[in-house]
């Protein structure tokens, strides 16, 4: 035992004595500095693909706290807030502890104009702002002397001093370098005029001047696009445009007085993360310190005389009360016990009996309320409204259907109970025109002119009516028939106001007359105890409502500004995945070349592992020796790499901010080096490398020792397995498969997908290098039918590639895919062209996109909207008989590849029906289960989605139209959210909202609901990558707010080719489109209007992918060139190995020079081979972008890369050999 | 037959329980392209330890082909080999390797020394594959070795320092690290001028004896051939004994 013990501490010491380890890695320090080499290009180009994403995701989050400064949550109101709202609520001392500051300001959407010059901008922020807002900054940012509280209204005295003719303006450098203007210059902006009763109403105002809203103003200075000059609450990448006023000027231009519309509040530093504050605790504050004035709410109380009753009224600035505010109200009178009696006043421009002869008697512009009958109440609350009184006492009954008449316009019509009578009223057209409309109804009573039906207050404030002395003095906001107002219609007025003429069934009138911004006019409330509660109830009202109201609806809820910015910085596309895509061909060629460069170590030191197995070493500790070994090279090397990470890194971020700039829109980049992104890399690095290496020693174990001990490392020729048996086999079985999937494709031109022959290209590779290695294995036991003639040098050429074919092989298959793949890619470049034009591409169709700032109510293809919109004569003639289409817009983020942020919530389009109908674009895939669930066209449907495969649906066929898709009514989710059909396109959803066919997105509705967005088609290469399409009328139903449109579609001018094969005629419509847009730019400047081809939307997507497919082909390029220098290294080893035969030659009488031929024909044989297999392989995968329309391959560029490779292989062969072929002759043939 | 490898080895060296060797019936051929080459045929040999066999042949006789058999380095391709009872051809690989390392030690033509260690590391190689199987001071023994082989004053030299005989002198200190039963040297002194190979070989007659190995020689050198007492020469893939001598060859012979 003691022995044993003695004798094992004996043989550690002679273990330590013998460090294999130290001294191999020492000996071969020269053939391990390549294989560290190697490593270390693999860790740097994955580390270093990291960073990118690293630096991408920390420059986004720069940009985002450099733009908000100390800003954490923002309050945006659709209307207008106290200014001093802010103080408010930092007096209270949770809020104040949360946010020590705070700053208002007047947020106006503009478009501007260059006075001079003309130019437009659009999308333009016009800030009204206070030097609050300044302070919000670190000092280093804010632009120095500039105070917003204070601007001065004359130029500083560098720039001349000169007065300023108008109020002073601020711009950032981005919308001062668009516009081309400077201190001095004029510009004049234009903006959506505000407007607190809802456009899209009967009391909406839309007239072109009633929507915009003009200002002139100097430009005093040009900031800085950094800090406050970058200000911007939406995650884009890009420079916002900013002008600056300051607040109390903005304010008297709006006529806002100590108004604001948006409250930001501050975290106490510039840099730190989003505050962290208990939910609930800013909403409660908000709601003690908001007024109903905030709400647009009016509640009052009225007692008698002025009034029939005692009662509480709550009513509208906005005309009609939101949904949000009946729900309120009924729960605080439920808790108070209060009588409810809810109401809906309309306009009828006629009323007339159905019987009479036409004109003859009728009554113009009543005031009709729609109402439930008063409530009845009990004891001394009885009738606590009062009641609708006739001749034989109160009303007691309103169906529906039915209409009662004061006693006033019975005499006037002559009306008879039980008689149809027709009411004529404006009803909102989809479009938002008012379009009349009429109902009949029958004349159930006639209602006495006194109590209740006395009150002219039953009739909400009519804006533009109620406050005028005559009918003729009205000023609504439709056209007034002045012809149709009687003597004794002037005098109702003078006596009774807008006392209601007549009534309807509540129900029946808000079928008739609800909007999406309300079904009520007024409530009134009534004390169940009696009028002494009167001024109690309208106090609990006037609290209450704040504190019941949902505030949602009405934009008043503080949004997490902060935190949603850094969210969304963590970005869209993760850059470390892509450049780690796109890298992949360096990282495989560093791995392979590790794995060959160690793998000729191995075996060049067969003699060592032959003799360990002959010492009695087992094979799997030889092999973990080496495997060791190779790891701490590989370690080491990869730990070196790091280094080269970051220089990796800043080459990439430095290509992306100049070269490849079209891919992230920003200049604004910085490499930031994480130890993660390090430490990742590395570890990846590592795991690629060992995987190499143990692949490269794990033949050692099947080499028989003594042949190992002759210094050979490849197992006997003839062995079993050998002589390419397999490979034979495979390649056969690869080029079959290719073979049957070319028939397929030739056969069902159906089939032929892009995938299909991405597949027989794959396969033809896999074939052509199967069969080489066969045909080379096959080679090792022949003679080499070598005889005197002019083919000799090229047999013994052949005969000597074939000589290690493993080696070859491999050497090989790292050219042949390195150009598989770069020509591949080069192949889906492509430019959208004139075919833009047919209906089936990804313009559908169209011509000419449009946006406008400002919404437009106006038809363009109407001729009288046109005139409302003061359109010349050219732009008029130039629109005739153009398809348009008007669409609605919900602003969110843009949702395309040109946004690095991720979007968090998408900018959604509204498709009206009629360009559903119309259909057009091609769609990349389509939701079958949606089809199923279509009643209109199931059975269509069901045929279709078993003729086709459902991923790959060509819109071409006219099986379907998938627009349609959006009308499907899907179900609720269990939890009652509802589940909206939505389209967006393909690259979009996959790539940026990272949602597949079928799947949902979840957004708020203007309600703070959840809505679940359901992809039921996904269109292919698009004009719609920004945004997520939905039907019109569900955008309506969940963002009633949304008013008029701001999206145009516009056809291409002349015959409007539909179909067919446009070349030139393609290219001169988009130039006269182009003349179009820029007619309609001009005419409708105030509106903001901003067009764009179709071809040049595209081609901004479409460079965002050629730029990656760019950046993919410059690091494959130099993956090819790495695996080059790999087969260089083949190459010198193979002579290196030769040189005692290659000196047996030489002492025969061949001459060094006729020796390069044959070494150099060798090796350039297997170049051209592996070039020309991936290129023919990677040509068939291409096959149909490249036969069809719109491809531009560019044949320069890869014949550039591969010709590269070609030059520097051949270049690495001569010197080789030649270096090979200069050694003394003497020990090169003692070497033998 | 399942006998522990190591048994063999254990067995106490210097007890007149020898090891014997048998083969039986050896054949090997080779798998080529062309077709089955035949090298050995059907060889039959025994040989006990303290036993110095020299067998010769002509270049492509199979000479080598034989040791790589009887040194397990390869697998017959039909026939059985036997150390005492134990035929190492069964034993897993894991064992093989530890019954090789236990039991036989090689000298080959070319030495095979590592050139990244010194001559003491070199031959102290072979613990370091079983490194609990060894006994005693290995470093100790190691030097003593290469005392005897007459290179005590160069064991931090590097085989590129040496000479050929020197460096052969080392692969024989080497190969009997582990106190082998079996000692086979394929051409030890094939590379070595006349009087380097005389010096080879006196060591090795002196080892053998002072080891008690069985000692087994391939050589195509007549000299080297003739001072082993038992000789075998291969002819056309089969073995035959040429000459049983009584004495042993002289160092001088």
């Amino acid at each position: 035992m003691a022995e044993a013990s003695s004798g094992s501490a004996a043989s550690r010491s002679a273990a330590s004595k013998v460090s294999p380890l130290g001294r191999s890695l020492r000996h071969y320090r020269r053939r391990h500095l390549a294989v560290a080499a190697g490593a270390a290009i693999a860790s740097a180009v994955l580390a270093g693909a990291l960073l990118v994403g690293d630096s991408v995701r920390y420059s986004l989050q720069a940009l985002t706290l450099d733009r908000l400064g100390a800003v954490d949550r923002v309050l945006a109101a659709e209307g207008f807030l106290d200014e001093d709202l802010g103080a408010r609520l930092l007096a209270e001392p949770q809020v104040a502890a949360a946010f020590p500051a705070s700053a208002g300001a007047l947020v106006m959407p503009s478009s501007v104009t260059a006075a001079e010059s003309g130019a437009l901008a659009s999308n333009v922020t016009l800030l009204g702002v206070g030097d609050d807002f300044l302070e919000l900054y670190p000092l280093d940012r804010r632009p120095e002397g500039l105070s917003f509280d204070e601007l001065p209204r004359e130029l500083s005295e560098e720039l001349g001093g000169q007065r300023l003719l108008f109020p002073p303006v601020v711009l950032n450098a981005q919308l001062a370098a668009e516009l081309g203007v400077g201190p001095g210059d004029e510009v004049l902006f234009a903006f959506t005029r505000f407007s607190e009763v809802p456009r899209a109403s009967l009391m909406g105002r839309k007239g072109a001047a009633d929507v915009v809203q003009k200002v002139r103003l100097s430009v005093v200075r040009v900031i800085e696009d950094r800090g406050p000059g970058a200000f911007s609450l939406s995650p884009h990448q890009g420079a916002p445009r900013l002008a600056f006023v300051s607040r109390s000027r903005l304010q008297r231009v709006l006529d806002q007085r100590a108004k604001i519309n948006l409250l930001m509040l501050a975290g106490d530093s510039f840099d730190a993360p989003p505050v962290a504050l208990e939910g609930g605790v800013l909403d409660a504050a908000l709601r003690r310190h908001l007024t109903l004035e905030d709400l647009s709410l009016r509640v009052e109380s009225r007692l008698p005389p002025e009034a029939p009753s005692s009662y509480v009224s709550v009513e509208s600035a906005r005309f009609l009360l939101p949904d949000a505010v009946r729900e309120a109200v009924d729960e605080i009178a439920e808790e108070s016990g209060a009588e409810v009696w809810p109401s809906l006043s309309y306009l009828a421009n006629r009323i007339r009996r159905v019987e009479a002869a036409a004109e003859d008697s009728s009554v113009p512009y009543s005031s009709i309320v729609a109402v439930e009958l008063p409530p009845e109440g009990k004891g001394s609350a009885a009738a606590p409204f009062g009641s609708l009184p006739t001749a034989n006492g109160p009303v007691r009954q309103l169906e529906p259907g039915e209409v009662l008449l004061n006693r006033w316009a019975a005499d006037e019509l002559g009306a008879e109970i039980g008689e149809e009578l027709e009411l004529t009223y404006f009803a909102v057209g989809e479009d938002e025109n008012l379009v009349e409309d009429s109902v009949r109804l029958r004349l159930g009573a006639v209602v006495e002119l006194e109590g209740l039906a006395a009150d002219p207050a039953l009739t909400p404030e009519f804006p533009g009516i109620s406050g005028s002395e005559d009918i003729a003095d009205w000023d609504p906001p439709f056209e007034l028939d002045l012809g149709a107002i009687r003597p004794q219609d002037e005098e109702y007025w003078d006596r009774y106001r807008g006392t209601p003429k007549a009534y309807v069934e509540l129900g029946t009138g808000q079928e008739l007359w609800r909007s999406r911004f309300g079904a009520l006019t007024a409530i009134r409330l009534a004390p169940t105890g009696g009028t002494a509660d009167l001024e109690g109830l309208a106090e609990i009202l006037r609290k209450d409502l704040l504190t019941t109201v949902d505030l949602d609806p009405f934009g008043l809820s503080f949004e997490p500004a902060r935190q949603k910015g850094l969210e969304a910085s963590r970005g869209a596309t993760d850059f470390g995945q892509l450049f780690v895509a796109f890298s992949w061909f360096l990282i495989v060629a560093a791995a392979l070349l590790v794995g060959l460069l160690f793998r000729l170590g191995v075996e060049e030191r067969a003699k060592e592992v032959g003799l360990l197995r002959a010492l009695g070493f087992p094979a799997r500790q030889v092999r973990r020796q080496f495997l060791v070994e190779g790891l701490v090279v590989a370690t080491a090397g990869a730990l070196v790499g790091l280094i080269g990470a970051v220089v990796y890194g800043w080459a990439m971020v430095w290509a992306l901010s100049t070269w490849w700039r079209p891919a992230v829109g920003s200049s604004r980049l910085e490499l930031s080096v994480t130890p993660t992104a390090l430490l990742i890399g590395l570890i990846a690095a590592l795991v690629v490398v060992s995987l190499t290496l143990w692949f490269a020693v794990r033949r050692l174990g099947t080499v028989e020792t003594p042949r190992l001990l002759a210094g050979v490392s490849e197992k006997a020729a003839g062995a079993k397995g050998g002589s390419g048996a397999w490979s034979r086999r495979f390649a056969v079985l690869a080029g079959l498969a290719a073979f049957s999937l070319g028939a397929l494709a030739t056969l069902q031109p159906a089939m032929a997908s892009a995938g299909l022959f991405f597949g027989i290209g794959a396969l033809v590779l896999i074939a052509g290098l199967t069969s080489t290695s066969a045909w080379m294995k096959g080679r090792q036991g022949k003679a080499l039918a070598l005889r005197p003639g002019s083919g000799s040098l090229f047999t013994l050429a052949l005969g000597n590639a074939a000589r290690n074919s493993g080696r070859s092989v491999l050497a090989m298959t790292l050219v042949a895919c390195a150009s598989f793949v770069l020509v591949l890619v080069a192949s889906n470049r492509r430019v959208p062209g004139g075919e833009m034009l047919e209906r089936t591409s990804g313009a559908g169709g169209f011509a000419l996109i449009a946006t406008t700032d400002a919404p437009l109510f106006q038809d363009l293809t109407n001729p009288d909207d046109r005139f409302d919109l003061g359109l010349r004569p050219e732009t008029e003639a130039a629109l005739e008989g153009l398809e348009v289409f008007a669409l609605r817009r919900r602003p969110g983020d843009d949702a395309s590849c040109l946004n690095l942020y991720q979007p968090e919530d998408p900018t959604l389009l509204g498709v009206p029906r009629s360009l559903r109908q119309r259909g057009g674009f091609t769609f990349q895939a389509i939701d079958p289960s949606g089809l199923k669930t279509n009643t209109e066209a199931s059975s269509q449907a069901e045929a279709s989605s078993q003729a086709i495969d459902p991923r790959e649906v060509s819109a071409s066929g006219d099986i379907e139209n998938p627009w349609s898709l959006l009308d499907v009514d899907l179900p609720r989710t269990p939890d009652g959210v509802p589940v909206v059909p939505a389209i967006a396109d393909f690259e979009t959803a996959r790539w940026i909202l990272k949602v597949g066919i079928g799947e949902q997105l979840t957004v708020e509705d203007a309600r703070g609901n959840p809505v679940h967005l359901q992809f039921v088609a996904l269109l292919s290469s698009s004009i719609f990558q920004s945004e997520v399409l939905v039907a019109e009328e569900a955008l309506l139903e969940y963002f009633p707010g949304v008013e008029g449109f701001t999206t145009f579609l516009v056809g291409p001018p002349g015959d409007g080719p539909q179909s067919g094969t446009i070349g030139s005629e393609g290219a001169d419509a988009f130039s006269a489109s182009q003349v179009i847009g820029a007619r309609l730019e001009s005419d409708l400047v105030d509106f903001g209007f901003d067009s764009e081809t179709t071809a040049q939307r595209l081609a901004t997507f479409k460079a965002v992918q050629n730029t990656y497919l760019s950046t993919f082909q410059t690091l494959g390029g130099l993956g090819l060139l790495l695996g080059t220098l790999g087969l260089a290294v083949v190459l010198l080893r193979n002579v290196h190995e030769r040189r005692g035969e290659l000196a047996v030659m030489r002492a025969f009488g061949f001459s060094p020079s006729r020796l390069r031929k044959v070494v150099l024909l060798e090796n350039i044989l297997l170049l051209l081979l592996g070039l020309a297999l991936g290129c023919i392989a990677a040509l068939l995968a291409a096959a149909p972008y490249l036969l069809g329309s719109s491809h531009q391959f560019p044949w320069m560029a890869v014949a550039m890369t591969l010709g590269s490779v070609f030059v520097v292989g051949s270049i690495a062969c001569y010197l080789a050999t030649t270096r090979a072929l200069r050694s003394e002759l003497v020990p090169a043939l003692r070497s033998l | 037959m399942t006998r522990d490898p190591s048994s063999v080895a254990a067995q106490d060296r210097s007890s007149a329980a020898d090891l014997c060797l048998q083969a039986r019936q050896l054949s090997k051929h080779f798998d080529t392209p062309a077709g089955s080459v035949p090298v050995l045929q059907q060889v039959d040999l025994e040989a006990r330890s303290g036993d110095a066999l020299a067998i010769t042949g002509p270049s492509g006789s199979g000479k080598s082909t034989l040791l790589h058999l009887l040194g397990t380095l390869d697998q017959p391709s039909s026939g059985s080999l036997l150390f005492d009872d134990l035929d190492p051809f069964e034993l897993p690989e894991q064992e093989l390797a530890r019954f090789r390392n236990a039991v036989v030690g090689f000298v080959f033509q070319d030495h095979h020394l590592l050139p990244q260690y010194s001559l003491l590391e070199n031959v102290l190689l072979p613990t370091l594959a079983f490194p609990r199987d060894v006994e005693g001071d290995a470093e100790a023994r190691a030097r003593q070795l290469l005392e005897r082989v007459g290179l005590s004053h160069r064991l931090d030299h590097r085989p590129s320092q040496l000479s050929g005989g020197e460096r052969q002198r080392t692969a024989i200190a080497r190969a009997l690290i582990r106190s082998p039963r079996v000692l086979l040297c394929d051409e030890p002194t094939g590379n070595l001028d006349e009087d380097t190979a005389d010096a080879v070989a006196n060591l090795l007659f002196e080892l053998h004896e002072q080891e008690n190995t069985l000692l087994m020689v391939i050589t195509h050198s007549p000299e080297l051939a003739a001072r082993f007492p038992r000789r075998l020469a291969l002819v056309g893939g089969r073995l035959e004994e040429t000459a049983v001598d009584g004495a042993r060859g002289d160092s001088d012979g």
